[in-house]
């Protein structure tokens, strides 16, 4: 070849892959498979072992995180917080009345294992769950509380292989008659009465909703999800191994029937208790992603110091997690309840002026300033309902969360004199969360300078916090929710009420009171705007009865990598591992 | 060397062991059981679920027949139980694979230490009274009176992080713990923040002997004799300088093990120690059991070698 | 001029009378590390006394300082965590580490002690069940035990971590005075004092006792920085001395979490502790020196 043809064969050459690379970075690059690296292994740390991957039982966020990518229900939450259709065709048909829902399915979803899945398994899974719901004590079984014959499911007492044979034989017991298959790929829902939030409650990632397939439970009723063998769902991904405590293992599912097809080959996770390790751990490489897993409450000095380093800022995502926090009062004393104090409603009105004293006292917006740097979280002062969410009174709305020094001192010189009723009380904690033992020790100083009341800390571990709170001393602890879906219902019904099984029944304040009751019970079975009035008038009810001090809303702080793509989080739950890719780097 | 005698002694000491195992777990499980405020109890558990969950792990059953069913359950099944927290785990498996990664950890700590710590303690007494025996002496100092987890967080700062960021993360040492066995990139360092106060408590305890031992006649005919001054240091002086080193290397074998409850949670070491701290402020009591028993079982073996090492090194000692 | 034998006085040489405790005192003297270690903790307590009327701020005061801030002219020492003043802290942490410490001590040497007499002197039973015990005691690891006590006692607090730690130490003690004894119940005036018909408390603590004082004390002086550092891992572990009250233990492991933007919130309270525990051994070395007088540096 000629110099000149040379030259001008390089400069077609020079022209040609900068025309590429033009187009490769106008569009969408996940669409050229020519960045995706070869090894598509992704890995990020959890800060302790999951409890559950047991869709029945599946209660934290931890376990719900996971169990969102090995399982699929009949309708889901899209990135965007809708309602889709998941393992159904189509969004179901819902009968005029609002008490019927006809759910088609589609045909060609399987399990891992190559089960194909048929409108039984809705059954047995949603049977299954009904049933666990009243033997094991379940947190999400109610979420099918709408469904005719829940009562009886939920009634039942077998456990183990005894329930599975029940459930095998279709036995009435456990089985909820409002839950019918026509056929194969249909699967008729029954209501007992029009719950607006019955599709939001089924959608919830990772929870009773999810088909589990009855080949694999059936080997160990209790513990199949343990053993990658029987860890079995119809989800992008199944376990391949674990080793307890220290590390989990994933492999994607080949031809999974779903979409977005899977790019993530594997999936590692390290159990690593401590978050500072962690993300040291991420910024030397060892990790793609930090915050994954429910484990987004990065400590605050390193997101400070991380927004502070120039070639790491724009690895960290704040973004808003719908969690409140918030400090509840003992409200009821009776022979189970032996915490008592000052603060319980038979103290009537005296008690509530101690109560707004208390509340009064916390500056909010200086506790988001000092303990969170104004960065992972922000004053609650529109409610408990998390900002953003359906339910939010609006910004500055809650009287509770206003910061009035005088008043609350004058109303604890009224309902106080002597000091006696405010001696040795105890507020109680748990450390898990890096942000609990500095809002503890803020409030501590807040009650001091305030109000001259001396609160001790105590601090307890998260798994032992409901116990502590009945032993007798504790009288104030710290609360919070994590909203599993973006409607009311979720918090009235969890935290508050007859229905839940306060005031014995494990429930953090006690509180019940006919009027709220009746309240709750009336505006679950509504929907539309009635609910969402009625929900707000419980608000108000919470309100006047001083049933909370409200603290912050609190924000994630994720770490991805440059090279990680479709990684993120909407305000609930992560964004499944299918839709990542790793770009090579 | 293994007589009839070790033997006769060795076994003696294995029943010891267990009688130890049984005394401890059995204390533990005893004292543990009468409180309230364990791990049992989420958010949404309500009272009549709650039975089930006490059916379970057998908490529904008389004190005594708990008892009986954990010893039995210990002795002839090696089964410790399940932890209130994590479902569908066995602790025996569970306590057992930590114990090997803390007594890897632990081994290296000791070798690390003992071999370490004398090379210093022998230096400084060669050089006593020079510039080498004032640092080294201050040092060492420093090296027990210093906290080891401010020791560890340090040595973490430099070797993980400077070293990374200086080496433009060509060379630092990688924070975690790979596999079941982890890799020696991942041990040396932790077993160094380990052993660093032991090996100065080594170092000074050595530096006194040998200065002791240098003083003696023996070592003077040696000298006299025209052997070489290292010769008579490492084969005369040293050899006798060991034996105060292992009169403490108990208490050593046993300050390692606790020690590795701090480094463990400060590098994320899955080991005994990091499981020990979390159970504890879990209150996930069946696991405390379980490491309690765990830790009975290493220290009395761990004790038993260090005195069966007595017996190679002092030739005087028989059993 | 020369000097003539006349004008020399010659005085004659009267041996000094030197008890053991002038003699150990001018030996102690002598010993520099050991006199450092000893002005440092006049100056700790000094401090720590101060502290109970005067800190530069209220130690539980939040938000004085910008959080994680460091040094500066109004904050010698920086701030912590929820922008409390270090330097306040710091001397408030030194009542709690002294108290720890010699309160331990306090507690080992009413325990070891007549423990450590009685089985020693008496021999037989008392001695064997003693021994046995100190035994189990060394078999079961100290800071799990501690741990464990922690948590079972209860709400955290000083007393109960005294006790946690005493409960795991005290063995040390016993064993030495237990030794002590033994070797001095063979020595004459033991046996005169017996003989004159002495009761045996007397013996004990009027013969015996005040023989075994030299290495006791200097046991005493080794065991307040184990002490002290024992606190410290249990603060770290969070079970040491409740919020707002300022362990070094648990400042240094609030602070740890921040080391690499506010290094100063581990740094203070970890050197206060190194130097306290390296004055303790310091002067405990310097007093096993000037005690023993056979023993050589």
């Amino acid at each position: 070849m000629t110099p000149t043809s040379f030259r001008f064969l390089k400069a077609l050459c020079v022209g040609v892959s900068a025309l590429m690379v033009v187009a490769a970075c106008g569009n969408n690059p996940t669409t050229t498979s020519t960045n995706l690296a070869a090894d598509q292994t992704l890995r990020f740390p959890l800060l302790d072992d999951f409890g559950t991957l047991d869709p029945a039982i599946a209660d934290a966020e931890t376990d719900q995180e996971i169990s969102q990518n090995m399982f699929n229900g009949v309708v889901k939450f899209d990135n965007n917080l809708n309602v889709v259709p998941d393992i159904a065709s189509k969004m179901p048909v819902v009968s005029s009345d609002n008490l019927t829902y006809t759910f088609s399915l589609r045909h060609d979803v399987t399990f891992s294992n190559g089960d194909k899945v048929t409108s039984k398994d809705v059954l047995y899974s949603w049977n299954r769950a009904a049933a666990m719901s009243g033997a094991y004590g379940t947190s999400y079984g109610t979420n099918l509380a709408a469904i005719v014959g829940y009562g009886t499911a939920s009634s039942n007492k077998a456990v183990g292989a005894a329930l599975e044979k029940l459930l095998e034989a279709n036995d009435p017991s456990v089985v909820m008659s409002g839950l019918t298959a026509p056929d194969d790929y249909t699967v008729k829902v029954q209501l007992a009465f029009p719950a607006g939030w019955f599709l939001s409650a089924i959608s919830l990632t990772g929870s009773t909703g999810q088909l589990v397939d009855v080949n694999a439970v059936k080997q160990d009723f209790d513990n199949w999800w343990t053993n990658p063998a029987t860890a079995i769902g119809t989800g992008p991904y199944k376990m391949t191994s674990r080793v307890p405590k220290a590390s989990v293992d994933f492999a994607s599912v080949s031809n999974w029937w779903g979409s977005p097809k899977p790019t993530i080959t594997k999936v590692h996770l390290d159990i690593i208790n401590d978050a500072s390790t962690a993300i040291t751990k991420y910024e030397q490489g060892g990790y793609d992603i930090y915050g994954y897993g429910g484990y987004s409450n990065a400590p605050v000095a390193d997101v400070l110091r991380i927004q502070g380093t120039p070639s790491e800022k724009s690895q960290l995502l704040i973004h808003a997690k719908v969690r409140t926090t918030w400090l509840s009062f003992n409200m009821v004393s009776d022979n189970k309840r032996l915490a008592k104090g000052p603060f319980t409603l038979d103290g009537g009105q005296s008690a509530h002026d101690l109560r707004l004293a208390f509340a009064l006292a916390i500056d909010k917006k200086k506790l988001a300033t000092v303990v969170c740097s104004d960065v992972v979280c922000e004053a609650a002062t529109g409610g408990l309902i998390t900002k953003g969410l359906i339910g939010y009174l609006g910004d500055g709305a809650d009287p509770l969360g206003a910061y009035d020094p005088a008043k609350a001192k004058s109303l604890l010189t009224g309902a106080d004199p002597t000091g006696s009723k405010t001696k040795g009380l105890t507020y109680v904690y748990d450390p898990s969360n890096p942000l609990n033992k500095p809002t503890a020790e803020f409030l501590q100083s807040q009650w001091k300078d305030n109000l001259g009341v001396s609160v001790e800390l105590q601090a307890v571990s998260h798994s032992a916090f409901i116990k502590s709170r009945l032993k007798g001393d504790y009288v104030l602890s710290r609360d919070g929710w994590q909203a599993d879906y973006n409607h009311p219902q979720d918090w009235f019904d969890n935290l508050w009420g007859s229905a839940l099984g306060c005031p014995d029944s494990s429930c953090t304040t006690g509180y019940h009171t006919q009027a709220y009751d009746d309240l709750v019970k009336k505006a679950d079975q509504e929907t539309g705007d009635a609910a969402l009035a009625d929900y707000k008038k419980l608000s108000q009810m919470l309100i006047d009865d001083v049933v909370y001090i409200p603290l912050f809303y609190s924000r994630g702080s994720f770490l991805f990598k440059p090279y990680v793509k479709g990684a993120g989080t909407n305000n609930f739950v992560d964004y499944p591992w299918a839709g990542i890719q790793i770009l090579s780097h | 060397m293994l007589t009839r005698g070790t033997l006769i002694y060795i076994s003696q000491r294995l029943v010891l062991i267990v009688f130890t195992v049984l005394a401890v777990s059995s204390a533990v499980f005893l004292g543990i059981h009468r409180l309230p405020g364990d791990a049992l109890f989420n958010e949404h558990l309500h009272g009549v679920e709650y039975q089930n969950i006490l059916h379970h792990y057998g908490l529904d059953l008389p004190l005594w027949q708990q008892y009986t069913n954990f010893l039995s359950g210990m002795f002839l099944h090696g089964d410790l139980g399940e932890p209130f927290v994590n479902r569908g785990v066995k602790i025996a498996p569970l306590v057992l694979r930590e114990a090997t990664v803390s007594a890897e950890v632990g081994l290296f700590a000791l070798l690390f230490t003992v071999g370490l710590g004398m090379l210093l303690g022998v230096v400084a007494a060669v050089r006593q009274n020079t510039w080498v025996d004032y640092v080294l002496s201050t040092t060492s100092v420093i090296g027990y009176s210093m906290p080891s987890f401010v020791i560890a967080t340090f040595l973490l700062l430099f070797f993980a992080i400077w070293l990374d960021n200086v080496t433009q993360g060509g060379f630092y040492f990688q924070i975690g713990w790979t596999g079941t066995y982890g890799t020696i990139g991942e041990i040396w360092l932790p077993a160094f923040a380990l052993g660093f106060p032991y090996a100065s408590i080594v170092a000074r305890l050595t530096r006194a002997s040998m200065l002791e031992v240098i003083r003696q006649d023996y070592i003077r005919t040696a000298r006299a004799k025209g052997l070489r001054e290292t010769v008579i240091m490492v084969r005369h002086a040293l050899r006798n300088a060991l034996i105060p080193v292992i009169t403490i290397l108990g208490p050593l074998v046993i300050g390692i093990i606790t020690g590795g409850v701090i480094i463990e949670n400060i590098f994320g070491i899955p080991g005994l120690g990091k499981e020990f701290a979390t159970s504890i402020l879990n209150r996930d009591y069946n696991i405390v059991i379980g490491v309690f028993t765990m830790y009975a079982a290493l220290i009395g073996i761990a004790n038993l070698g260090v005195d069966l090492l007595y017996v190679v090194i002092d030739p005087r000692i028989r059993y | 001029m020369a000097v003539t034998a006349a004008a020399v006085v010659v005085r004659p040489i009267t041996p000094v009378q030197a008890s053991l405790w002038s003699d150990a005192w001018r030996r102690l003297r002598r010993n520099r590390l050991a006199l450092a270690g000893a002005v440092f903790l006049v100056f700790l307590t000094g401090v720590a006394l101060v502290a109970f009327v005067y800190t530069p701020y209220p130690m539980a005061a939040v938000a004085v300082a910008a959080p994680y801030s460091g040094p500066s002219a109004a904050h010698w020492f920086g701030a912590d965590v929820i922008g409390r003043d270090v330097l306040s802290r710091v001397m408030v942490g030194a009542q709690i580490s002294l108290t720890v410490g010699v309160g331990t001590q306090l507690v080992v040497l009413a325990i070891g002690v007549p423990v450590g007499l009685i089985a020693g002197y008496f021999g037989g039973w008392i001695d064997s069940i003693v021994s046995f015990a100190v035994n189990v005691f060394y078999g079961v690891p100290d800071l799990l035990v501690a741990l464990l006590l922690v948590v079972l006692l209860g709400h955290p607090g000083l007393d109960k971590i005294i006790i946690a730690i005493s409960v795991t130490r005290w063995m040390d003690m016993t064993r030495l005075v237990r030794g002590q004894t033994l070797a001095l119940r063979e020595r004459e005036f033991v046996e005169a004092a017996r003989a004159s018909g002495a009761r045996p408390i007397k013996i004990l603590f009027g013969h015996i006792l005040p023989n075994a004082l030299g290495p006791v004390i200097v046991q005493a002086t080794f065991g307040v920085p184990a002490a002290i550092l024992f606190e410290a891992f249990l603060s770290f572990l969070g079970l040491g001395v409740p919020p707002p009250q300022p362990s070094w233990g648990s400042m240094a492991a609030d602070g740890l979490s921040a080391i690499r933007i506010a290094p100063h919130m581990v740094i203070a309270p970890s050197i206060a502790l190194s130097l306290t525990l390296m004055s303790f051994n310091f002067l405990g070395d310097g007093l096993r020196d000037a005690l023993d007088p056979r023993s050589r540096r």
